[in-house]
């Protein structure tokens, strides 16, 4: 009779189930899967820079509880979580501390919980990497990442992807993807939409492909032989919840190619352009049921919370009470309260959520807007769509609209919090103090490279605490401000709570912190972009397009020494820079390797090669004059490291006059940057400029020839006064150039200046 | 209550040394005693108040054998009846004290109750514990409270009628259970003042714990109910009769139709010692059960004149402060009556009397 | 560890395969999980695992007297009733062992001390906390207990009493507190006859799953005098226990029977196949109403036939979201509205006690989630299940048979104690 009962509740529990299986019935193997619990990226900055983002509350609930949900409900056994070492501590004590989760805890649903921390990670290829050399994955594993809510059920997917990988090896891999439909949808990510080229027939994915509103146009490249199929769909419409099912060859694609970073914008586009190389195929499995989504960013965090109040989670909706200890429970029109919570007997609250022991002011208004525990709200407050953490006191008369206030902060009376503000920790805004609408507010206690503000009185007001949140300058602070999830300098429209495009000429969403500290307005920023387009010779076909755009965008954004550009561009820059600074070794071979390494991965156009060594050497430049005087530095830059010279003069410049002119420019442009990122004043820019040239020109990899186009080049000058300033320092050089023909007094020359 | 005041053997001594004191002087009064009862203590309610004197009578009484204590308590109990303008609840004390004696000779054993004892040691027990019976009633009270405030629920408007001590508690108790859940109350009361003595200090009471409470006249009831947007009524109630309907303060009947006109439920509040076996067929039936008011007086002007004469207020004289007049709310138009034995539906309550006579 | 059944995902079958091997906080807390996931819901499957449990703690859970048993009972109760508030079976599952419980104690009690119980018994000796007695008499034998009598068979819900305000006893300790006391603590010494108690206790329980399972069937068995030939009967959104029902009725009778499902769910009309093959097969004529318009059948229709989550204590009862309204319908027409439920599902709770039986579900149930203005611009309430008045349901079909009414009371009466209505303790 058990066995009819059991019936029953195949029937009462989740649907999909019932007749799939066949193919599991066979092998009883368990079910593992993997947590990404580190995203690499600072979308979530100012907050992620004291909580890992998978422990920051959703709805009340560290996200990372819902991952955990998500595979337990699925009935995973075997978890694997990585982290990078900049949080595994934190994120390894929260498990540790939840009598659920912890490994070998009694209750816990999984038979095993692995912490794996990789010390010297930079991305998420890293991590699979070093899980393919462990061998820990014995065969089919769910792949997700530690900001995941969902709850569809995988079973229906995995019986269909096992079913293919025993039909075909090949078959590594199935995608799940949540439809959303051709309308604009909240919980779509804005800023970058994904573009799914699937069969519809067998739901093989055939091309991936991401594309934002800040390039110049919205082409596709795809590959001529995608055609060749009977039909095929590009979807755009729906919600990547980055759930991959994978067979571990997948972890072997991974470590074959050591340049991929990104599960979607590397290795998917990457795996599926090269099929006919590794002969893998992936397929996608659109789910219509259930929900699934990642809180990738902040506007995600805000259109997943609303889901979850909307009850679109259900069942992982508060009163479900699936985290240990809570005890919501679910209220006239919509409100889901903790115990001990203090709602005066006038105060209004709809939609929302109140946590455990806070209180609520009389005449104060709450509405769909999440409230954690043990916060004081004033009286007549008023909070409309807005997230507050924990132990948060606002006073009275105060009005919250749309804002992210995390733990301990602290308003004053009759203060205005307009929309898109982010509190960052411990934040205190004195009372009547109203925060800048546009931009928007982001207020922190620390900067981007961790270290303390000074507080802001202009901002937070007379005795407020904390200032306005900046980016780490530092391109290699942490693992945070690089190795963007989505190369492109899109991911800034998804720094912000609201995406907006209007967001564009701000400095907090800025482009590059070109536009943050020369307030340039836009059409400025778009001249900017048109001389670097210029500035490639572009032999264009349509098909080649788009690439170039894109090259001349992340070019010019490889100009700022923001955290996002181009995925080769800083993946390049970054690795020149870092073998030129490496301390150890005087040897450049190996960069130079990773660097042919990557420009094959990413077929760089040589333009775009040249702006990155150029930038790199000119960045190294700049760091060095710091404590040599210019001509030093610019010999050291170059000379350090053997083999470097040779480098720049085979694949920097490899060509003639025009190249030699481009690449001249490209330094001018690189250091010009530099001057307004504040790195280097003007003056001195000019002069290690010519130092360089000066040098190169002497190591023979520019000719005079090349200098002088250069000099004569219309582009050198235009584009802000800076250039020509810049450009000047060099008359010295190019008189000489001009008249002189012997290079013994080239040192002299240049020491004197 | 604890069994600790069980074996207190204070309140045996009290009573016996009082009996022994007047016993051959003056005949005892049952009525007095009743009367000094209900007065020394506000919280009696009037059946326990009843069996309370016949208590004293028994410690006074000179009966020896079973039979004739008996028949003693039984001329006494009909003298108290006799002596009220509406003798029901009496009846309800009354009868169950008579039933219990009764069975304490047949030497069977109450149900709910430890192995049968001898008519002595029921007897003995009954003057022992007298005073116990009284706070026994009270807690019943709080029990039915602390059953009845689960059903306030946050943000219900509550209808409450009448000075029932028991509603009174039931929504304190409401008030509280808000107060630890909420930090305050989160519910409103609507009181319908009919001139009882105790319905003023209940309103006070709630208004001290934050309840917002609003007074409205009987008149007002229909308009309440919608205006107001009433989610259920709470009543006190007299006497609960065989057949689930009650017997009680003028207005109840009135009160209970209106809310099954509005589909508001409509619950009442009443230990169940106040349930007697009395079975009314309609309003009219009422002196049938031994209900003397006169509330219909239908007249003409030289009665009127005639009235004028003699003093107008004889009837309250003759009848003390029992006057206030009752009606009979059938049983369809409760929702379930809340005991300290649980929550019954109206049907429920022919069971009990059933037992109480078998 | 969990075998693979159909899919990875747990559920109540993989869930009971796993009970032997773990530990009972495991397995609690596995339940726990699973209803809070809703991945165990309906009142048979909750039910059903309940009962599982508790015979776990029965079997595993340290105990040494009965009070402890009971408490331990509780304890575990009333986290499975927290971890599923709307679930009201399980805490009629819990009720019924707790009863169970006692029963067995009392009788083992009986059994202790025959006889030995009338002669000496003075009610001053009675009204001392028994235990002292046990103690200073040091006999094996426990003093008498005070409220017996509530836990023999005989008296229970209605601990039919008004005497109790006169009783010997103070019935108070029973009922205001729903403590667990039973009155005396007599530890039971002889490990054999905790032995013997858990025994007993086990087989209750087991005795209580064949209810569970077997209560779909007769229920079944009264469909044929229920269901007449040519009849319209109209089912809204059928369960297991209604579509046994039909079907035993299609088996003897021929009618015509119209299935309503309230939400617009996107299975739509292949909802209810399964239930509308047998039916063919056995000659009945389905017909599929769409939500809303089962209105525009009812004048043909000659009953209405509703599954329940639960029926409470006044009548009233918790059932799919939209069934008031069908009911309400009927009302209208003045059709008869018949429920059926097992008696597992029947609670002491009356409807304004319970904590808001409104469970809002998955708002995809009535807007696609792909829709996204909708999804953006409306708040979406989906009840998956609400109250249905008392005034509005004419009988009760239980495994036990018809009743109105008036009679749940006697039905509450004889399956649980007074000292278990109160669970769980608020």
């Amino acid at each position: 009779m058990s066995s009819k009962q059991g019936g029953k509740g195949a029937g009462a529990g989740k649907g999909k189930k019932g007749a799939k299986g066949g193919a599991e019935e066979k092998r009883d193997d368990i079910l593992q899967a993997v947590i990404i619990a580190d995203s690499f990226q600072d979308r979530y900055a100012p907050f992620s820079l004291e909580k890992p983002r998978c422990l920051l509350p959703l709805a009340n609930t560290p996200m990372i509880e819902y991952t955990l949900e998500f595979l337990a409900m699925n009935g995973v056994q075997e978890v694997f979580i990585y982290c990078s070492s900049a949080n595994t501590d934190e994120v390894e004590a929260y498990i540790y501390n939840s009598s659920r989760w912890r490994n070998g805890s009694k209750i816990s649903p999984f038979s095993s919980l692995e912490f794996i921390r990789v010390s010297d990670a930079r991305s998420i290829g890293d991590f699979l990497r070093d899980l393919d050399k462990r061998a820990l994955i014995s065969s089919d594993f769910i792949l997700v990442h530690g900001d995941l809510v969902a709850n569809v059920s995988l079973d229906a997917a995995l019986a269909k992807h096992r079913a293919r990988r025993e039909a075909n090896r090949e078959n590594c891999m199935t995608v799940i993807l949540r439809s959303a439909g051709e309308d604009d949808h909240r919980t779509k990510t804005h800023g970058i939409t994904p573009h799914f080229v699937v069969e519809p027939s067998t739901t093989r994915c055939l091309h991936y492909e991401e594309t934002h509103p800040l390039q110049a146009d919205h082409y596709l490249t795809l590959d001529p032989d995608i055609l060749e199929h009977k039909e095929f769909e590009i979807r755009s419409d729906l919600i990547d919840c980055g759930i991959d099912i994978c067979t571990p060859d997948v972890l072997a694609l991974w470590s074959e190619s050591f340049d991929y970073e990104l599960p979607r914008k590397n290795f998917l586009h990457g795996v599926l352009k090269d099929h006919e190389l590794n002969g893998k195929f992936i397929y996608t499995e659109i789910v219509d049921q259930g929900y699934a989504a990642r809180a990738s960013n902040l506007q995600m965090y805000d259109a997943i919370s609303k889901d979850i109040l909307g009850r679109w989670t259900y069942p992982l909706v508060p009163d479900s009470n699936l985290v240990l200890g809570n005890s919501y429970k679910m209220t006239k029109n919509g409100v889901c309260v903790e115990n001990g919570v203090v709602i005066a007997p006038n105060a209004t609250i709809t939609e929302s959520v109140l946590g455990h022991r806070s209180s609520l002011g009389s005449g104060s208004s709450v509405s769909n807007s999440i409230i954690g525990d043990r916060c004081k709200i004033g009286k007549n407050v008023r909070i409309e769509n807005s997230y507050i953490w924990d132990e948060v006191v606002i006073e009275d008369d105060t009005q919250i609209y749309h804002s992210v206030l995390a733990d301990a902060v602290r308003v004053g009376k009759k203060s205005i919090i307009p929309e898109g503000s982010l509190l960052s920790y411990g934040v205190s805004i004195a009372p009547g103090t109203q925060l800048p609408t546009d931009p928007a507010a982001r207020i922190s206690l620390k900067q981007g490279d961790g270290s303390p503000a000074t507080d802001d009185a202009s901002l937070v007001g007379e005795n407020g605490k904390g200032a306005d949140f900046h980016e780490s300058a530092s391109s290699d602070y942490d693992s945070d401000s690089e190795d963007e999830d989505f190369g492109t300098d899109p991911s800034s429209l998804q720094k912000s709570l609201i995406y907006s495009l209007e967001g564009l000429n701000i400095s907090t969403s800025s482009i590059s912190t070109l536009a943050t500290h020369t307030s340039v307005d836009s059409d400025e920023v778009e001249s900017q972009v048109n001389a670097l387009q210029n500035a490639d010779p572009t032999k264009s076909t349509t098909a080649t397009a788009s690439r170039n755009r894109l090259d001349s965008l992340s070019a010019f954004s490889a100009f700022s020494d923001d955290s996002m550009t181009g995925a080769f561009h800083t993946d390049a820059v970054n690795g020149l820079l870092d073998s030129l600074r490496a301390e150890d070794t005087d040897d450049f071979d190996g960069a130079k390797l990773e660097f042919m390494g990557l420009r094959l991965a990413n077929n760089a156009s040589d333009s775009s090669m040249r702006k990155a060594i150029a930038v790199s050497f000119a960045k190294r430049a700049a760091e060095l004059t710091s404590t040599l005087d210019p001509a030093k530095a610019a010999q050291r830059a170059l000379l350090d490291k053997k083999g470097a010279i040779k480098f720049i003069r085979e694949v920097g410049v490899g060509g003639k006059e025009a190249e030699q002119a481009e690449f001249a420019l490209a330094l001018q442009n690189a250091l010009v940057t530099q001057v307004m990122g504040k790195t280097l004043e003007a003056g001195k820019a000019g002069t290690v400029l010519a130092a360089l040239l000066q040098q190169l020109y002497s190591h023979d990899v520019l000719e005079e020839d090349g200098i002088l186009a250069w000099w004569n080049d219309g582009r050198a000058v235009e584009g802000g006064e800076l250039m020509a300033t810049v450009r000047d320092k060099c008359r010295v050089l190019v008189e000489w150039l001009e008249n002189a023909d012997e290079e013994e007094s080239s040192e002299e020359e240049s020491d004197d200046e | 209550m604890t069994t600790g005041d069980v074996t207190k053997p204070e309140p045996l001594a009290i009573r016996t040394a009082q009996a022994s004191a007047q016993d051959d002087s003056t005949p005892f009064d049952i009525v007095q005693e009743y009367r000094t009862i209900l007065a020394s203590d506000p919280e009696i309610s009037m059946p326990v108040a009843a069996i309370e004197a016949l208590i004293a009578l028994l410690g006074r009484t000179s009966a020896t054998t079973a039979m004739e204590t008996v028949s003693v308590i039984k001329t006494h109990a009909e003298l108290l009846q006799q002596a009220v303008s509406n003798p029901v609840p009496l009846k309800a004390g009354t009868d169950l004290f008579q039933q219990y004696l009764l069975r304490s000779l047949k030497g069977q054993a109450a149900a709910g109750s430890a192995p049968p004892l001898s008519f002595d040691e029921t007897r003995q027990h009954l003057l022992r514990n007298s005073q116990r019976f009284v706070t026994r009633a009270k807690a019943a009270r709080e029990t039915i409270a602390y059953k009845g405030a689960a059903y306030v629920k946050d943000g219900s408007v509550v209808l409450a009628a009448g000075g029932s001590r028991t509603v009174k508690t039931l929504l304190l108790r409401a008030a509280d259970r808000h107060v630890e859940r909420w930090g305050s109350p989160r519910f409103k009361v609507v009181y319908v003042m009919d001139g009882s003595r105790d319905s003023v200090p209940a309103v006070e009471a709630l208004r001290e714990r934050g309840v917002p409470v609003a007074e409205i006249e009987q008149s007002a009831v229909a308009f309440t109910l919608r205006a107001a947007r009433v989610d259920m009524a709470f009543v006190g109630t007299e006497v609960v009769v065989q057949n689930g309907g009650l017997l009680s303060r003028m207005g109840t009947f009135q009160l209970a139709t209106l809310c099954q006109a509005m589909k508001i439920p409509f619950y009442v509040a009443a230990e169940s010692h106040k349930i007697v076996r009395v079975y009314p067929l309609s309003q009219a039936d009422l002196p049938r059960c031994g209900v003397r008011q006169d509330v219909l007086e239908f007249k003409c002007a030289e009665q009127q004149k005639a009235e004028e004469e003699d003093s107008p207020d004889l009837f309250n004289r003759s009848f003390g402060q029992q006057a206030s007049p009752i009606d009979y709310t059938p049983p369809e138009f409760i929702s379930s009556i809340i005991t300290e034995q649980g929550v019954k539906m109206p049907a429920a309550v022919y069971d009990l009397i059933l037992d109480l006579y078998t | 560890m969990a075998p693979l059944l159909a899919g990875y995902a747990p559920n109540l079958e993989k869930f009971l395969k796993t009970l032997k091997g773990q530990s009972l906080e495991a397995s609690t807390e596995g339940l726990i999980a699973l209803l809070k996931r809703r991945q165990i819901r309906g009142a048979e499957a909750c039910a059903f695992a309940t009962a599982r449990v508790l015979l776990q703690v029965v079997a595993k859970s340290k105990w040494t007297d009965v009070d402890q048993l009971l408490a331990n009972v509780q304890k575990v109760g009333a986290r499975l009733t927290h971890a599923a508030p709307r679930e009201l079976v399980i805490g009629n599952i819990v009720r019924r062992v707790l009863g169970l419980i006692r029963d067995e104690a009392s009788e083992e009690r009986n059994a202790d001390n025959e006889g030995s119980l009338m002669d000496s018994v003075s009610d001053l000796q009675t009204l001392q906390p028994s235990a002292a007695t046990a103690t200073s008499s040091g006999s094996q034998r426990p003093g008498p207990n005070p409220i017996k009598p509530t836990l023999t068979p005989a008296a229970s819900f209605v601990s039919k009493s008004l005497f109790n305000l006169l009783s010997v006893v103070d019935p108070a300790e029973s009922f205001t507190t729903g403590s667990p006391v039973t009155g005396s603590s007599t530890p039971i010494q002889q490990n054999s006859s905790a032995t013997a108690l858990k025994s007993e206790v086990i087989d209750g329980i087991e005795e209580i799953m064949d209810e569970l399972s077997q209560a779909d069937d007769q229920i079944a068995g009264f469909a044929d005098v229920q269901i007449h030939p040519g009849d319209h009967i109209l089912a809204y959104q059928p369960t297991a226990t209604v579509e046994k029902f039909l079907v035993r009725a299609a088996s003897k009778r021929h009618f015509t029977a119209l299935i309503a499902s309230g939400t617009p769910s996107p299975k739509g009309p292949e909802a209810y196949a399964s239930l509308k093959k047998k039916l063919a097969a056995a000659g009945v004529r389905t017909v599929h109403v769409m939500s809303g318009s089962y209105a525009a059948y009812l004048p043909k229709v000659s009953k209405v036939i509703l599954p329940a989550h639960a029926v409470l204590a006044n009548g009233a009862i918790i059932a799919d979201g939209g069934a008031a309204c069908v009911a309400r319908a009927a009302r209208e027409y003045s059709k008869p509205v018949i429920v059926l439920s097992g008696v597992y599902k029947l609670c002491p709770e009356n409807s304004s006690e319970v904590e808001d039986p409104i469970e809002l579900g998955d708002s995809s149930a009535y807007v696609p989630f792909t829709d996204g203005p909708l999804v953006d611009g409306v708040d979406v309430e989906s009840a998956v299940s609400e109250l249905v008045p008392a005034d509005l349901v004419d009988m009760y079909i239980t495994n036990l048979g018809p009743h109105t009414r008036d009679h749940l009371d006697d039905i509450l009466a004889d399956h649980y104690k007074v000292e278990d209505i109160d669970f769980p303790l608020q």
